[in-house]
């Protein structure tokens, strides 16, 4: 992979043209397509992989085989974190939700390219906070009706998108990822007439925007409103 | 050193953060850091000083968020475990509050001054990325057990990592350190304090867990872990 194009990800964005040479001969670059699993619980762990372009969802399941979506990574975004414990094997899985490229660094040139570049022990810092924040935020949601975890869900893919960081608002924002409402269902871990009632009452509210029974459209804000379940 | 220094290097000594480093090291980054000692009940956070970061030496400290009514456990932190790095959850409406569950040496630290120990010691910026990757790991545990459909499952999942990490021998099994009322208990596992309660004494019944003095003591670890599998 070429030095430079390392820098769009802001782990390495900060980082020397040296040090970048030197991550660009040990990263290997890996494309995968929507629906594919990246990896499972169990699966060895070769190292932590990074987000260049595309949507993951990361899940587990239950003793009695439920999935549960425990995250959504976006491009810049960190996975198989168990590299940073020193672990061998996976502890989630991880599902491509549209053409996923992403990049790994194996687990042993993480120590050394830490001590070698502290800029990037900070930017994995971060990033692992990010994602700590988002877990967090996950699980307050979890315990809410699913009307409102739907939301959560749908606001969450639609601040993947550069634009909707910019402009959080109050309006429409579109959705890029296109998710019918078995996968929604799959998503937030309850059944298809669930989902679809859940998405009328969303829609009543004129919280999100549907064509052809997909989610098309979400409001990004509203502090002013309770979702009404 | 005085005696008050020589206990504060010998606690930072055993936290994983700094075990790799030499006493020398250790001691230097002790002058650093604003030792106190804390009673439990105690709110740690001010949401005024964003500037501030606290490392737990000894005791347990509990984040959460929300209001006394819907208040949502985020995590249970044991020692060697640092928080304050954020502030919020999600929206910038739900703050995150921390709670001592038991007495406490909590080290204070403003963060220009764990820049300047991640500065000079990289391998101590390396091991708080393991801690934050391992709370990263908890919590999606914790997500993972309110998709279990069996309020008995995820409550006997509860109790027995709640053993495992807070745990000390007792007479009859291992009892967790601190108080925890059924309405904790609830609002970790996504569930009505009124299903915890029938469900404490179908365990208790079999024998699996007690409560003595107000603590929760787990009886049998390895049958609440076949009920949270099954």
């Amino acid at each position: 992979m070429r030095p430079l194009e390392l820098r769009r990800i802001p782990l390495f964005a900060t980082m020397t043209p040296a040090d970048l040479a030197a991550v660009a001969t040990v990263v290997e670059p890996v494309n995968y397509q929507r629906g594919t699993v990246l990896f499972g619980v169990g699966d060895p762990c070769a190292g932590i992989s990074v987000v260049l372009d595309g949507i993951v969802r990361l899940f587990r399941r239950t003793p009695e085989r439920r999935e549960v979506t425990t995250g959504i990574v976006r491009a810049g975004g960190l996975m198989a974190l168990c590299a940073l414990c020193g672990e061998a094997t996976h502890r989630d899985s991880a599902e491509a939700l549209n053409h996923v490229h992403t990049v790994e660094i194996p687990t042993a040139a993480l120590h050394v390219l830490g001590q070698r570049c502290p800029h990037l022990q900070e930017q994995a810092m971060r990033g692992l906070l990010e994602r700590l924040d988002a877990v967090n935020a996950a699980f307050v949601i979890a315990q809410e009706q699913i009307p409102v975890q739907l939301l959560y869900l749908l606001r969450s893919v639609a601040r993947l998108d550069q634009a909707a960081q910019r402009h959080p608002g109050d309006t429409m924002h579109p959705l890029a990822l296109r998710l019918s409402h078995a996968e929604l269902a799959r998503l937030v871990g309850t059944d298809r007439a669930t989902v679809t009632r859940a998405l009328r009452l969303l829609e009543e509210q004129r919280l999100i925007q549907r064509k052809r029974g997909h989610v098309t459209g979400v409001v990004l804000s509203t502090p002013d409103r309770k979702v009404p379940v | 050193m005085s005696d008050g220094g020589n206990r504060k290097v010998w606690y930072l000594r055993h936290i994983d953060l700094f075990a790799s480093m030499t006493d020398e090291e250790v001691e230097e980054i002790a002058h650093l850091l604003d030792d106190h000692h804390i009673p439990p009940g105690v709110a740690l956070l001010d949401h005024r000083d964003h500037d501030r970061v606290y490392l737990i030496k000894e005791g347990a400290v509990r984040l959460h968020t929300g209001g006394p009514e819907h208040q949502v456990t985020l995590a249970l932190l044991p020692p060697g475990r640092m928080f304050g790095l954020s502030s919020t959850v999600g929206d910038a409406d739900r703050t995150i509050n921390a709670t001592t569950l038991l007495p406490s040496y909590i080290c204070f630290a403003t963060w220009p001054k764990m820049a300047e120990v991640f500065a000079r010691y990289p391998e101590v910026m390396f091991q708080l990325t393991r801690s934050l990757a391992e709370q990263v790991f908890r919590t999606e545990t914790w997500l993972a057990r309110l998709g279990m459909i069996s309020p008995t499952a995820r409550l006997a999942d509860l109790l027995v990592e709640l053993s495992d990490e807070f745990g000390e021998p007792s007479e009859t099994g291992r009892r967790i350190r601190f108080r925890l009322t059924q309405a904790d208990l609830a609002r970790m596992i996504g569930v009505s304090r009124e299903t915890v309660s029938r469900t404490m004494v179908e365990l208790g019944r079999a024998g699996w867990v007690a409560r003595e003095s107000g603590r929760l003591v787990v009886r049998d670890r390895d049958a609440l872990k076949m009920q949270a599998n099954s």
